[in-house]
């Protein structure tokens, strides 16, 4: 029964999913709707869990003074500092009619400055941070990727300059400048040969992986639903 | 699969047949009926008169002022005119319930062309096989000679239970609790066709959600309990689970409208299939029997199934043993999917195999996880695994954390752990998106043996030019397969195969046929294959 209940459970759900996406029966379409209503509720208890499991992680590093303690005690800080904030802050606005403290039930900007303060300039200032490291990090890649060592890399490598150059405004015009217009358009531009490549190559290998990857996923669901394979026992289904 | 699995399966394809069957029980019948005759007046009708009546009087009382405008129709009742005949009204197929469509023949005194039918543009012989430019050409042409006739059509549609039809939205109760005005164009006043029209498609229901569940208050004011009553008593009226329906349908011409052809107590209802996503259904029931199927003949095992060798799965235990002759821990990262992604359940199947195979060779695991729903789920994996290797003892559920649910702060969280633990191995396995460059160059440059499974096909160069081992989409999906090499799970990769094969000749041959067709002036024959593999989204 500890097995077969589980199994029982999700081939029900799973069939039960595959057939509401070809039923467009008003009771079907409600059913899903009701689902995607309960994994969100089971989302919001689950972040509570998942807090909790940060803030002990993070308490016990500190407690113990293990190494690189101090990061987990920036994560504790962080967290406390951000939640009171939140939390306090919708309580004690400052009205600047009546010039006193008043309740606020939001978290918005407007209605907690200290926490809108806080998320723009401390938090998303971060994070386009650590985007904008992208920018090296791509570029350092590209440098240990773009080598002629073979022919398809050389033909890698062909198509990466094309388009790079296609890109960027300034060598499309010099390309442009002499090459297409002395020729009166027999040479395409750089931009169209960039276009080219996207659309025609570049669709056709994506779409064959998407093709696989369709077929590899339907492999997996069937698999899951006949049994085969059981994540939600732990994995192996063995 | 064991017989008592085949049971299970049963078991659950019928309670699921059962769900399904009550879920679509479908409302009462849609009623269809002949028009009525044209020469008796139907009592609906309004009374012609020479002047608007003020628009106070004829709205029905509601709360809200009526913006001015006319409160009957725009045309005078010509009982000599003939009404449009045959009217029937047909439930729309393939759909919630919540469209209906009106067709009726033309009036004998409309002069414009007859406009063909949606449905008769798919089969009559005249344009089955055009082109969809030629198609609306033809269309257009025939629009245009019917704009030149004056006539036209006038649909009215009202609640059975109401008393009268509305012959301007303001004679609808739309306003707001608070009194102002709302607009609601979708459900109010007459529908207006051109000449020729021999159809209207009302796709003007709504269902109406469970209280709470809607948010479309605008007033800043909290409406008390009786406003949102009356709100949802007006919403009900567009649901068609509570409300049948009466349509009139009058033919005008030069200022002129005659009497309507009527209809009443109709109602769309949901279908069981949608016949759109028909290509869509045999794709699946074939490629999924022959998974199946092979499933089946690799229990059998009549013959050894071979599967070409895939680096990244080959080096997994490598990259293992690597970090324990290290005495570094590995990090394996499920990627940005919530629980419900197919390539997250792929992750927490790929981390039982190389948690096991850690735990075998007593190496340490850290998983930081975006999700905390998917924490949980791997962290059973993770104990389970440890406890098949027979080392319990060794499982650290402190090493299985939910780190954030932002995206750069995890790339973030991870570039430090891989830095400051020193990782002597990095399994990305799942959806990765924009962050993806960033775990892997850091990856890179710590030194770690990283191996990727995605299928997420946009990262997979930056994926494949870090890394040292990519698995691209169906090798991920394959790689619990790979990794147990369990005939049954091996026979679901041969079947997986051979439905490619299947679905790329016939793409071959279909784009080999369309290309002739096209070049022997076939276009419109071109277009009907292509569209046999289109999926339509409604």
């Amino acid at each position: 029964m500890r097995r077969q209940v589980p199994f029982i459970i999700a081939t029900v759900a799973g069939v039960l999913m595959l057939v509401q996406f070809f039923v467009p029966a008003h009771g079907m379409v409600r059913m899903q709707t009701v689902f995607t209503l309960y994994t969100r509720i089971i989302g919001g208890f689950a972040m509570v869990l998942g807090v909790a499991s940060l803030m002990q992680v993070s308490w016990v590093r500190v407690k113990r003074r293990a190494d690189n303690w101090p990061f987990a005690l920036t994560t504790i800080l962080g967290f406390v500092v951000m939640f009171a904030v939140g939390v306090l802050g919708g309580f004690f606005i400052h009205d600047p009619t009546t010039g006193k403290l008043t309740w606020s039930a939001g978290i918005a900007p407007d209605k907690n400055p200290v926490f809108g303060w806080l998320f723009y300039n401390v938090y998303t200032t971060m994070d386009a941070t650590i985007f904008s490291l992208l920018a090296f990090y791509m570029a350092s890649a590209a440098y240990r990727a773009m080598r002629a060592r073979d022919l398809t890399a050389g033909m890698l490598l062909g198509a990466a300059m094309i388009v790079m150059l296609g890109r960027a405004p300034l060598t499309a015009y010099f390309w442009d400048m002499w090459l297409v217009k002395p020729t009166d358009h027999q040479i395409a531009s750089l931009g169209e040969i960039t276009e080219w490549l996207l659309t025609y190559p570049n669709t056709a290998a994506t779409r064959a992986l998407m093709f696989g990857t369709g077929l590899a996923a339907l492999a997996q669901g069937v698999r899951i639903l006949v049994g085969l394979e059981r994540p939600y026992m732990a994995g192996t289904g063995d | 699969m064991s017989r008592s699995g085949v049971m299970c399966a049963l078991v659950g394809m019928c309670i699921t047949a059962a769900v399904a069957l009550t879920c679509c029980a479908s409302a009462e019948p849609l009623a269809v009926a002949e028009s009525a005759p044209a020469a008796v007046p139907t009592e609906s009708a309004p009374a012609p008169t020479p002047e608007p009546t003020p628009a106070t009087e004829s709205a029905p009382a509601t709360e809200s002022a009526a913006p001015p405008g006319p409160t009957q129709p725009d045309f005078v009742e010509d009982p000599t005119l003939s009404p449009p005949q045959s009217l029937i009204a047909q439930d729309v197929p393939g759909d919630e319930g919540g469209a209906l469509l009106l067709m009726w023949e033309l009036s004998p005194d409309d002069t414009a062309p007859a406009m063909p039918r949606e449905r008769e543009q798919k089969t009559s012989p005249a344009l089955k096989w055009l082109t969809k430019k030629e198609r609306g050409q033809e269309l257009a042409n025939i629009a245009a000679a019917a704009a030149k006739s004056k006539c036209g059509y006038v649909v009215l549609r009202k609640v059975s239970t109401d008393s009268e039809f509305a012959w301007h939205p303001s004679m609808v109760p739309t306003g707001n609790p608070d009194g102002s005005e709302q607009e609601d164009p979708d459900f109010a006043g007459p529908e207006t066709l051109p000449g020729g029209t021999r159809e209207f498609k009302d796709e003007s229901f709504v269902f109406l959600v469970p209280p709470g569940e809607d948010s479309e208050l605008v007033s800043d004011k909290p409406p008390t309990l009786e406003d949102l009553q009356e709100l949802r008593a007006r919403r009900a009226k567009k649901d068609p689970r509570y409300n049948t329906y009466d349509y009139e349908v009058r033919f005008t011409k030069a200022g002129k409208m005659s009497l309507p052809a009527a209809i009443q107590g109709v109602r769309p209802r949901g279908n069981l299939f949608n016949p759109w996503w028909g290509n869509m259904a045999i794709v699946i029931l074939l490629s999924g029997g022959l998974i199946l199927g092979f499933i089946y003949t690799a229990r059998l095992g009549r013959r050894a199934l071979y599967v070409r060798p895939i680096a990244g799965l080959q080096a997994v235990e490598d990259a293992v043993g690597r970090a324990t002759e290290m005495g570094r821990p590995i990090l394996f990262s499920a990627g940005f999917g919530g629980v419900g992604d197919l390539s997250t359940i792929a992750a927490m199947v790929v981390l039982g195999r190389i948690a096991r195979v850690a735990a075998e060779h007593g190496t340490q695991i850290i998983v930081p996880c975006l999700d905390p729903v998917v924490m949980a789920a791997l962290r059973e994996v993770v104990r389970e695994a440890y406890m098949t290797a027979g080392r319990p003892e060794d499982y650290r559920e402190d090493r299985i954390y939910f780190l954030t649910s932002a995206q750069f702060a995890y790339a973030a969280g991870v570039s430090g752990l891989i830095v400051r633990e020193r990782v002597a191995a990095c399994f990305y396995m799942g959806s990765f998106f924009a962050e993806s460059l960033i775990l892997a160059e850091t990856g890179a440059m710590a030194g770690a043996i990283q191996i990727v499974g995605t299928d997420a096909y946009t990262q997979l160069p930056f994926f494949i030019t870090a890394c040292d081992y990519t698995l691209m989409c169906e090798e991920y999906y394959g790689a619990s397969a790979y990794l147990s090499r369990e005939p049954r799970l091996l026979g679901s990769l041969k079947g997986q195969d051979y439905s490619k094969l299947i679905i790329a000749v016939a793409m071959v041959a279909s784009v080999i046929l369309a290309t002739v067709l096209s070049r022997i002036g076939a276009a419109g024959m071109a277009e009907f294959l292509q569209e046999l593999f289109h999926y339509r989204a409604g």
